[in-house]
């Protein structure tokens, strides 16, 4: 331990840590650009320089090691002067576009300048120009005369993604990030390097234009695009999605997303997503009310079971929906009906997981919540169907009424299972637009996309993470668990939760491994299951 | 005449060939510090002969040596810096290719004294004579059995590489040649840690000037105290003066380090090109401050000396300007050359000093603005001791003390709209 002083505050740190870890230890925020904590130290912006007694000259605080005695000065009138030079140096040859800039609002150049700068130029020469916007690749653009050339991006794509199509090209005031010549920024993580730069030089094609950010409402909530659940924001506006971002989360994410995750979402706003429940009239689906629709349950399920018993009535519970949906399927099914054939669709597998070097990984399974499905699906001493056993027993005519839960983001059943749907006689599914799952159905139930959800996913390492709504369900679209619960109340159940946080409390006390879990606990980076 | 010893052979013809060297004591050096000195002893002797850096920074080479950790457990590499960069520099290029076996030697002894098995030289990527005189020396060198395996029989490994550069000036700067080195483009590396311990392919590593290198045989062969024999007291040893500029005999010069400034112009230098009266001298290559008539006649060309008067020894480039020199207009020039030769990495030094080269530019096209001074100065007092590597500072050199120096010469330009000195056109001072 070493005993230090910033800015008269005595402190006692660990030994080896930065001037700048210490500092936030100390709540004290150095400004900078380069330094970034996963990334590899350059020290090149010269924006953290701070003053150490008895040492000459300015040190940066992100490369200089803390030292017993230290006594350090992060807001002298050296340091203060430093950081306003610093500024200026990188706003004379900045075009100064911010009404038009992406990043406006939340550029940490026009915070410092904000704060340290000065409010005149003191540069009447010919400012430097470079082209206005390249393109990077498919999901990024540069705009070159922005750019503070801190090469965090470089860095990112030398250090996380291992991928190196970064680099600085040309020297001195003529400097400027691009890629390798004929190369793309097209690797699986690029999207990263726009939340990286501190500036609006690396922008996001997608969200370019969209809307100034303070426009946005953030939301934290989970990836669904595949099992490792990468912590995410989800920022929307009018009730749209208009950008997602990783949120840090050192078990899970660090702090990055795929380019799959962050740029996938659209499906959300799918223009044909269902808004009312749905019911087969020969060729023709038709909306009818959900009175209508419950009761149509009711009077089908109802028939099976006392024509062919219990056994004749199956379901399928989601990987792509919360534990709170399918726990309530677990309800209908095994308590409410009384019937064994409970099985979780097995999402297909589409590509293999990729493991950065960095330690960042793409799972290859790309539902979010296979392993939650699972967990709650579960019945002590009692080994789960699988879904193709099930779809089996359809075939061969043992299961005539089959609850199928969809969600899929865009899933595909292989074909000779879709086949095998068109034998059951009465197939119910719940799902956020027309898929492969409604196309045979008797009855569609709309549901949520993650985006509209209160709920957990339990991700590949047993994880429980929270999802959080962002956007209003489109027309009577509900949550499952909330539909299911009035099938199994029309169905004599006793069930009523006024929420999703009181399903999950039920689910820690009857799924095994959930028992240390309480909702509120889960707060913002979810808890690794028992 | 004095008595030379990096020099004085250096007209003796077929020099580079490794027979003739030989027959001039060549490589008797190597012999005797392989035979009779252990790697210490060796590190002791230059220690205790006050051999320093001829880079520019004239940190003392066996101080230097010795911070190299013995049990790292890595191999140690040994990198000579020929890239010879500096303007008004031009010594290391005249030794490589005059007297090649004199740098191999002293790089083998280095080798031996710092337990290295691989050196390099990285040379300056224009000087294509220099690497091809280089080259064919190595080679004899490898044939005569002073490099490779079983040096002279001694039991010592030594491989060496020639390495051309790709023509940048910061590729000079100790860790940015080792970034270039390593196949990187020459940034300059943030320190600690230092290159004695974490240097080229992350092993300990000695950097050291061409000159430099080039002196340790003689060391060896006659000793630290016959070495202490020339120069001052701190500034041992003799030194390779460059003189260019408004003079009559421009050249490499080997003289005793501490010769007054005015001596090496005048009786050296064959005095100032038509007579004309003397401005002012940058006396250690372009970066180092300038200085002014009055201060060319009481200073001496030693490390101490040239400190005491506000500037360095550096290089030993002495750049000498006559009254038809107009110092706004070298400054624009020397500006032009550190912004276009800035590596851009650390913001101070990228964006600084291209501002620093068009406030001068316009002062002298005659578009001076009031107050351009007082900015030029903030400008450098940001950029000073700020930047990640030596060249911010090197930049200012010769902003600060121009301004400080000439600064009646800047407010003439600027209140008169103008250039008001007559130029002698028939130097080109622009490249």
């Amino acid at each position: 331990m070493a005993n230090i002083k910033i800015d008269g505050k005595e402190l006692q740190v660990a030994d080896g840590i930065t001037i700048l870890e210490a500092a936030d230890i100390a709540g004290i925020e150095i400004p900078h650009f380069c330094y970034h904590k996963e990334l590899s130290i350059r020290g090149s912006c010269r924006m953290c320089l701070v003053e150490v007694e008895k040492m000459p000259k300015l040190v940066p605080a992100c490369s200089t090691t803390i030292k017993d005695e230290m006594n350090i000065f992060t807001s002298s009138e050296r340091v203060i002067k430093n950081r306003r030079g610093v500024l200026e140096f990188f706003l004379i040859n900045h075009p100064l576009d911010c009404p038009i800039c992406d990043q406006a609002g939340e550029c940490t150049l026009q915070d410092y300048v904000y704060k340290y700068g000065s409010a005149v130029s003191r540069f009447t020469e010919e400012k430097e120009h470079f082209e206005r916007r390249k393109e990077l690749g498919p999901h990024v653009l540069h705009y070159t005369e922005r750019c503070v050339l801190c090469g965090r991006c470089i860095r990112f794509c030398e250090e996380i993604s291992e991928t190196r199509e970064l680099a600085r090209f040309n020297r001195s005031f003529r400097s400027e990030v691009d890629v390798f010549p004929g190369k793309r920024l097209d690797n699986k993580l690029s999207g990263n390097v726009v939340d990286l730069c501190p500036v609006g030089a690396m922008v996001s094609k997608e969200f370019l234009f969209k809307s100034r950010v303070w426009w946005l409402t953030h939301t934290e909530s989970i990836c669904p695009l595949c099992s490792r659940g990468c912590n995410i924001e989800i920022d929307s506006r009018d009730n749209k999605i208009l950008r997602v971002r990783p949120r840090p989360n050192p078990e899970v994410n660090i702090q990055w997303m795929c380019d799959d995750g962050r740029f996938g979402w659209d499906f959300v706003q799918r223009e044909d997503r269902l808004t009312s429940p749905l019911k087969r009239e020969g060729a023709e689906m038709v909306s009818i009310s959900r009175t209508q629709a419950i009761n149509l349950v009711k009077g089908r399920l109802s028939y099976i079971i006392s024509n062919f018993g219990k056994e004749a009535v199956a379901a399928i519970a989601s990987p792509y929906l919360t534990n709170e949906d399918n726990y309530l399927l677990r309800i209908l099914l095994l308590s409410v009906i009384g019937s064994p054939y409970l099985a979780v669709c097995q999402p297909p597998q589409v590509e293999e997981r990729m493991v950065f070097p960095s330690g960042f990984t793409i799972e290859a399974d790309k539902s979010p919540n296979l392993a939650g499905a699972q967990d709650v699906s579960a019945v002590e001493g009692r080994e789960l169907i699988s879904h193709r056993q099930l779809l089996q027993k359809v075939a061969s005519g043992e299961v005539r009424a089959l609850y199928f839960l969809g969600g899929a983001p865009r899933m595909s059943l292989p074909v000779e299972e879709r086949e095998m749907l068109r034998k059951v006689d009465f197939l119910v599914v719940h799902d956020y637009a027309p898929s492969e799952l409604t196309e045979w159905a008797e009855l569609v139930l709309p549901n949520l996309s993650f985006a509209e959800r209160e709920g957990t996913f339990t991700n590949f390492q047993g994880r429980v993470q929270r999802l959080r709504p962002a956007l209003l369900p489109p027309g009577e679209a509900k949550p499952d668990w909330e539909i299911l619960q009035e099938v199994c109340q029309a169905m004599g159940g006793e069930v009523n939760y006024p929420s999703a946080e009181k399903v999950f409390e039920e689910i820690v006390g009857a799924v095994p491994g959930y028992k240390s879990l309480s909702y509120k606990d889960l707060g913002n980076q979810g808890k690794a299951k028992g | 005449m004095e008595e030379k010893i990096l020099l004085k052979y250096i007209d003796v013809p077929d020099i580079e060939n490794i027979e003739v060297y030989q027959k001039h004591d060549g490589y008797k050096g190597l012999a005797k510090a392989l035979k009779q000195h252990k790697p210490d002893q060796i590190i002791e002797l230059v220690k205790a002969s006050g051999l320093r850096g001829r880079g520019g920074a004239g940190f003392p080479a066996g101080l230097k040596w010795s911070f190299v950790p013995k049990d790292s457990g890595k191999p140690v590499f040994l990198c000579c810096n020929a890239d010879e960069g500096e303007p008004g520099t031009f010594k290391d290029r005249l030794l490589m290719e005059k007297n090649p076996h004199q740098l191999i030697e002293g790089i083998v002894i280095t080798a031996y004294a710092v337990n290295c098995h691989q050196a390099y030289i990285y040379i300056r990527g224009e000087f294509s004579q220099a690497m091809q005189v280089l080259e064919q020396a190595i080679a004899e060198a490898y044939e005569h059995n002073c490099l490779g395996k079983n040096i002279l029989k001694q039991g010592f490994n030594l491989e060496l590489s020639l390495h051309s550069g790709a023509g940048s000036y910061i590729a000079g700067e100790e860790t940015g040649l080792l970034e270039s080195l390593e196949g990187k483009r020459a940034e300059p590396r943030l320190k600690p840690p230092f290159p004695a311990s974490v240097g080229l392919f992350k092993g300990p590593t000695v950097i050291n000037n061409v000159e430099t290198l080039s002196n340790v045989p003689h060391i060896i062969m006659r000793g630290a105290e016959w070495f202490k024999g020339f120069g001052t007291e701190k500034s041992t040893g003799t030194k390779l003066f460059c003189l260019s500029g408004h003079i009559n005999k421009p050249g490499v010069y080997e003289l005793p380090m501490g010769i007054p400034l005015k001596e090496l112009i005048n009786n050296y230098g064959g005095g100032i090109i038509g007579g004309r009266k003397l401005k002012a001298v940058i006396p250690g290559g372009s970066s180092t401050p300038v200085l002014t008539a009055e201060q060319v006649e009481e200073v001496a060309m030693d490390f101490e000396s040239l400190q005491a008067a506000g500037t360095m020894l550096g290089s030993a480039g002495v750049i000498v300007m006559d009254e038809t020199t107009c110092m706004v207009d070298a400054l624009a020039n020397l500006t032009r050359f550190y912004a276009h030769e800035s590596c851009g990495q650390c913001t101070p030094c990228r964006e600084g000093v291209s501002w620093m080269e068009k406030i001068a530019r316009r002062i002298e096209e005659g578009k001076g603005l009031e107050g351009d001074l007082e900015l030029l100065l903030d400008i450098c007092d940001n950029i000073s001791f700020k930047t990640l590597c030596p060249m911010g500072d090197a930049a200012i050199g010769p902003v600060v003390s121009f301004i400080t120096k000439f600064r009646s010469e800047f407010e003439d330009h600027i209140r008169q709209g103008r250039c008001p000195i007559e130029k002698d056109k028939s130097i080109k001072v622009r490249g």
